[in-house]
């Protein structure tokens, strides 16, 4: 049974929808990545799953219930959504932004008890930030803050995690610790993962299955063979490139051909 | 932990000894228990709730609004407050009235200021500029009241507007320590909603909070708690800004703990600038919204001037 089945869903901010008639599901335990030229329509569609934005027509099923009919404590226990940025107008530490993802599992007259305070733990152990607790979660790093989110979306001990951008603006670095927990979780603990990215060879290197999204629809979706391929990507982006195997895990990896002439070295 | 509780300790003994200085100064030599037990303990007691629920609300409305310069005062809920306690005043209603009809022009204030803000995707300057013009707006409103209505009344109404916990009757102090207590320990049971509220509606959805719902009530208590104070005693400025900044400052932004250290020091701040207005110009008095006025203004301008960004403020 799929845990999230998305059932051709229109959307948009004004009068003309920006997301048309997409459909799409994803499998408990599976780990999709949602592709797209800028302004494809990837977070809009994000918002619509995540239920921050109305949707016109069709219907997000979460184990085959409407997301639309489950009460929001409940869907917050197992669905954590990590969007792009998360606004911090206060100096919160980072302990205390990791807890409030607890904030659904806790009854509003009664104290955090030990597995609340165990989940928070283990979450910063994986996100990577454990040494950074005490610190104030305005003055980390951007690669510093997104495993802070990172963190609070695993403290949420969620079934699926659907993340937009995690790793958008970080050096290589923090690219490999976001996307390497995330496939460690999905591997050991089954954590069903959506996520967002604009790097297409972290898509490559990392994604099951791929949607491949443009002007509002879904243009291809499939295994990493059938998307990264140098027709499509080509087809959608309108730019010229290389797509070769990785040497080592002969995955695609997608090179830009410049149009200034160059030579080989 | 004995950080906290030593930190816990000294904000009681702060307040302890600002209510003992209250009571004690300046010294009398005849009736003593008198003047003590009949005229400054009720006003203490009075200040004590007013700083208390005043800064309670600007945490709440700070967190809300995600603005550090967010408070009744600056929002214009403390004018409008003061409108429809104004109105009660010139109708001669009982005191359930002013207190009711106080509440009524807070509520209203924070409807329409949401309503404006959230067209303007909650925009720090919007935010303030439409609070500064609803506050003028209704400021001009009660002086308009005043103006229209019979002589005897105004002298004592416009002291009541420059804030006064001098007149406050008992019955009046009664009702308003049920409304001000209820509402503190109800904006507690909130606390983990305020935290989570501070990182936006969207992610506080997905982290399983009924956002609009958890917004409406908590508006709703903070306009009953600013009602209250404002119909007893008056618009007091500031207290709401100043208070929540420092208590962040000193013990962190976790709303529990936030909420708790900032009415205890709300509580203790009124009651040491009561005192202050009660004698620095003896024997004459001032209102005590001059002295938290002055403080505060100054306070506010300083944040100004030393925050890179409104943003950081």
């Amino acid at each position: 049974m799929n845990l999230l089945d998305v059932k051709e869903i229109s959307c948009g901010y004004d009068s003309a929808d920006i997301i048309k008639n997409v459909s799409f599901s994803v499998a408990k335990g599976g780990f999709l990545g949602i592709i797209g030229p800028n302004g494809a329509g990837k977070t809009t569609l994000f918002r619509a799953v995540t239920r921050s934005l109305a949707i016109r027509k069709g219907s997000v099923l979460y184990n085959g219930v409407d997301i639309s009919k489950i009460s929001t404590t409940q869907l917050a226990r197992n669905m954590a959504v990590i969007p792009q940025v998360i606004l911090t107008p206060f100096s919160f530490t980072v302990e205390e932004f990791v807890f409030m993802a607890r904030f659904a599992h806790i009854d509003r007259f009664s104290a955090p008890r030990g597995v609340d305070y165990d989940a928070v733990n283990k979450a910063m152990d994986l996100a990577g930030i454990a040494h950074l607790k005490n610190r104030n979660i305005r003055e980390l790093s951007g690669g510093e803050r997104q495993q802070a989110y990172l963190a609070q979306g695993f403290a949420q001990t969620p079934e699926i995690l659907l993340l937009d951008e995690p790793t958008a603006h970080l050096d290589i670095r923090h690219q490999a610790a976001i996307m390497d927990v995330l496939k460690k979780l999905n591997k050991e603990q089954g954590l069903t993962v959506v996520v967002i990215l604009h790097d297409l060879n972290l898509a490559s290197g990392y994604c099951d299955d791929i949607i491949l999204l443009n002007e509002g629809k879904i243009y291809k979706k499939g295994g990493r063979d059938e998307i990264l391929n140098k027709e499509t990507i080509e087809e959608v982006y309108k730019t010229q490139v290389i797509v070769e195997k990785n040497p080592i895990t002969g995955k695609p990896c997608i090179f830009l051909v410049s149009k200034q002439k160059q030579t080989p070295a | 932990m004995n950080k906290k509780i030593l930190s816990f300790v000294g904000l009681i003994v702060f307040l302890s000894a600002a209510i003992i200085f209250a009571v004690y100064f300046p010294k009398i030599d005849s009736q003593a228990s008198t003047i003590i037990w009949q005229l400054r303990v009720p006003r203490i007691f009075l200040a004590f709730l007013v700083g208390a629920g005043l800064s309670c609300c600007g945490v709440v409305f700070q967190a809300m609004l995600r603005n550090a310069l967010a408070e009744p005062y600056t929002l214009g809920v403390s004018s409008g407050a003061a409108l429809g306690a104004a109105l009660a005043i010139m109708f001669n209603l009982g005191v359930f009235f002013i207190t009711t009809s106080s509440f009524l022009g807070s509520l209203v204030t924070i409807f329409v200021l949401y309503a404006i803000a959230s067209r303007k995707h909650f925009d720090n300057n919007t935010m303030i500029l439409a609070g500064v013009a609803l506050s003028l707006l209704f400021s001009s409103l009660v002086l308009l009241v005043f103006a229209v209505a019979r002589k005897e009344g105004v002298h004592s109404a416009v002291i009541w507007l420059m804030g006064d916990l001098s007149s406050a009757r008992p019955e009046v102090i009664k009702a308003v320590a049920f409304f001000i207590l209820a509402g503190i320990f109800t904006l507690i049971a909130f606390a983990r909603d305020l935290d989570i509220i501070c990182l936006g509606d969207e992610k506080a959805g997905h982290l399983g909070l009924n956002v609009i719902l958890t917004k409406r009530i908590l508006f709703v208590v903070a306009s009953i708690i600013t009602g209250a104070a404002i119909s007893a005693a008056g618009i007091i400025g500031f207290v709401g800004l100043i208070i929540p900044h420092i208590a962040r400052f000193l013990f962190g932004v976790n709303h529990r703990r936030l909420l708790v250290t900032s009415a205890i020091l709300g509580a203790a701040f009124l009651i040491i600038c009561d005192t202050v207005s009660r004698t620095i110009i003896l024997p004459l008095e001032l209102p005590v919204g001059v002295v938290t006025g002055i403080c505060g203004g100054l306070f506010f301008l300083g944040l100004l001037v030393k925050a890179k960004r409104w943003s950081s403020l």
